[in-house]
């Protein structure tokens, strides 16, 4: 089966900001039944007050905590089914988000870049350790089965 | 909520397949197919801030049960992220092999200033995945 889910009835345009202009195609807006309670909101100094607090209530709700559940899709053969706790840490140049279950980093300029090296190296980790599972040391064995806890390898 | 918490009560992880951003998603009346109008990374613009419709496009399967999916849309400032505007929305799935299509034609979204934006898509507090795009200043001619 498959679904989807639309935003067809929401307007955040705040005024009095330049437009551009979209490409040509204009969307069919199909109700379903599972529509979603959607709210978006934009920062804008000409919203209404409700517009603003409930601008400020979201930016709250969603606002990231020091640690983040981590499970993206790092690998087309693996799949993560138990996140991974996931600490990130700002440096003067750069982002570094920290596996610290494992004791490993991923390393960028920004939150997004440091996540997608995390998962890079996770993977790598993960292929690593399993292609060698027979000669590992206790240590190395310990990891292996931690990641094990948390991935799938679903493609050869 | 605590990580430890959205661990306890979490259900299957949606494995994400794509996550597009674009123009507008035409969406077909009866066939219900999707059309990603003007795929794009790059968003040239002569004056800000900007405010841009565009589409944002997220397939997923591996679902099962009720979730609370979030969508942040935030400026990269250095080692920093400003919260430009974000969507909550919620869905039960009882078909773990399905998938489910985010088509999500967002009316306006503000750009106050050139630089990277990320829109980041999670679940139950899980962080799935992001699609990047850089907004970048051009100058008349």
């Amino acid at each position: 089966m498959q679904t989807y889910l639309t935003v067809s009835d929401v307007t955040i345009e705040p005024p009095g900001m330049p437009q551009v202009p979209s490409s040509s195609g204009t969307p069919s807006r199909i109700s379903s039944d599972q529509a979603p309670e959607v709210i978006f909101s934009a920062v804008s100094p000409d919203k209404t007050r409700e517009a603003v607090d409930r601008f400020s209530r979201m930016k709250e709700r969603l606002k990231p905590t020091g640690e983040l559940l981590f499970a993206p899709t790092i690998d087309a053969r693996l799949r993560i089914h138990t996140p991974f706790r996931v600490l990130i840490l700002a440096s003067g140049d750069g982002v570094s988000a920290h596996a610290h279950e494992i004791e490993e980093f991923g390393y960028g300029t920004n939150r997004g870049e440091a996540l997608d090296d995390l998962g890079k190296t996770i993977a790598e980790l993960y292929f690593s350790l399993a292609s060698d599972r027979e000669r590992l040391t206790s240590d190395l064995a310990g990891v292996l089965r931690f990641l094990e806890e948390h991935i799938t390898q679903v493609h050869p | 909520m605590s990580c430890d918490t959205i661990l306890r009560l979490m259900n299957n992880i949606p494995s994400v397949l794509a996550i597009l951003l674009c123009d507008w998603i035409i969406i077909e009346q009866g066939t219900e197919k999707k059309t990603l109008v003007g795929v794009f990374e790059n968003l040239k613009s002569t004056g800000f801030p900007v405010v841009r419709p565009m589409g944002f496009y997220a397939r997923l399967t591996d679902l099962e049960g009720h979730y609370h999916f979030t969508l942040r849309i935030v400026r990269l400032n250095g080692d920093k992220e400003d919260f430009m505007a974000g969507a909550e929305f919620n869905f039960k799935s009882d078909d773990r092999l399905g998938t489910l299509e985010l088509a999500l034609n967002l009316p306006a979204v503000p750009f106050t200033e050139p630089g990277r934006y990320e829109f980041q898509l999670s679940a139950d507090g899980i962080y799935l995945g992001r699609a990047a795009m850089n907004v970048v200043a051009e100058t008349r001619t």
